[in-house]
């Protein structure tokens, strides 16, 4: 066993986590979504907070957690020249631009929702369209596509 | 034969990261279920964690079956089990099984049914306190538990022997 297989294992353990964090986000997010009344929907919007910040952390230290296994095998150019190394690199990065294009705008929007479903007491229209927001679905439909696609290329290796 | 080897052993990963939100997300929100006081909030959180408890109740199996298939497709003889790191990962998932019978189902149950009867009443009860509390062997197999599915990747990635 040598320091490649010890960097190997973290990645792996990293990318275990971090895959945990996405679908229990969603696991979550959608039973807040179904809350009959603000404060349940709060406190389970809360409870995802763990998987968020596990999602959040999770994306950069598993690229570079990948670059340094990839260095401690051996790989030139940290596995860039390698195409499903560079494939996942891309993929891992994809999802990047829809942190300040959707994801704080629209979780301002959502706190801003949610603060004044808690203040009427009732889950408002506004704060379930917040929920059902088409493009922050469809975002974190992406992040969950390209991750899988990347385990996927981890595992077979194709090209 | 090796498409058919590599498909198996995604499914394989992809089962083994179920099993891992699942015991992630479980004790994620049981935990701040445990933290609390409030008999509502208790009950959201545990009601919440209920799919996650589903995942590993389904993952197990599965992953253990397409563990077998991938060692089988990968030609492994004997199903996988002539390799050290192969038995070694089955006499782990064997040990936490035996805990999830033995103390931590057990234990669980005992939790819900305090929660049930609390939430009924409306208020938070000594019993699902006392429900709550953790003996020191207890406290051990947990601790066991959870660094039994870590060391089950440790095996499957590191294949030391």
């Amino acid at each position: 066993m040598g320091w490649d297989d010890v960097a190997k294992l973290i990645h792996v353990g990293i990318a275990f986590v971090f895959i945990s964090g996405l679908i229990g986000r969603w696991i979550v997010l959608r039973r807040a979504a179904a809350a009959e009344d603000p404060d349940t929907a709060h406190e389970l919007a809360q409870a995802a907070g763990p998987f968020e910040w596990i999602v959040i952390r999770g994306g950069p230290v598993i690229l570079l957690s990948g670059l340094l296994t990839a260095w401690a095998q051996g790989y030139p150019w940290l596995g860039l020249t390698t195409g499903w190394m560079l494939a996942s690199v891309i993929l891992l990065l994809s999802p990047l631009p829809l942190v300040p294009l959707v994801f704080l705008p629209r979780g301002e929007r959502f706190a801003a929702e949610m603060a004044a479903a808690r203040e009427q007491g009732v889950v408002t229209p506004g704060l379930r369209a917040a929920f059902a927001d088409p493009m922050v679905a469809l975002a974190r439909r992406w992040e969950f596509v390209s991750v899988s696609l990347v385990v996927t290329l981890m595992v077979l290796k194709p090209f | 034969m090796e498409l058919v080897a590599d498909l198996l052993k995604l499914s394989h990963i992809a089962f083994g990261m179920l099993m891992v939100t699942g015991l992630l997300g479980s004790r994620i929100l049981n935990l701040r279920a445990e933290r609390s006081d409030e008999i509502d909030l208790i009950w959201r959180l545990t009601r919440a964690a209920g799919p996650f408890d589903r995942l590993l109740t389904i993952g197990g199996p599965l992953l253990l079956l397409s563990g077998f298939a991938t060692a089988w497709a990968q030609g492994m003889p004997l199903l996988g089990l002539g390799a050290g790191w192969v038995l070694a990962s089955i006499g782990l998932f064997i040990i936490l099984a035996v805990l999830v019978v033995s103390v931590f189902r057990p234990a669980g149950m005992r939790i819900e049914a305090a929660i049930q009867k609390a939430h009924a009443e409306g208020r938070m009860s000594d019993d699902l306190r006392r429900a709550r509390s953790r003996t020191g062997a207890q406290r051990l197999a947990f601790w066991c538990g959870d660094l039994v599915t870590p060391a089950i990747i440790a095996l499957m990635v590191l294949k030391p022997f």
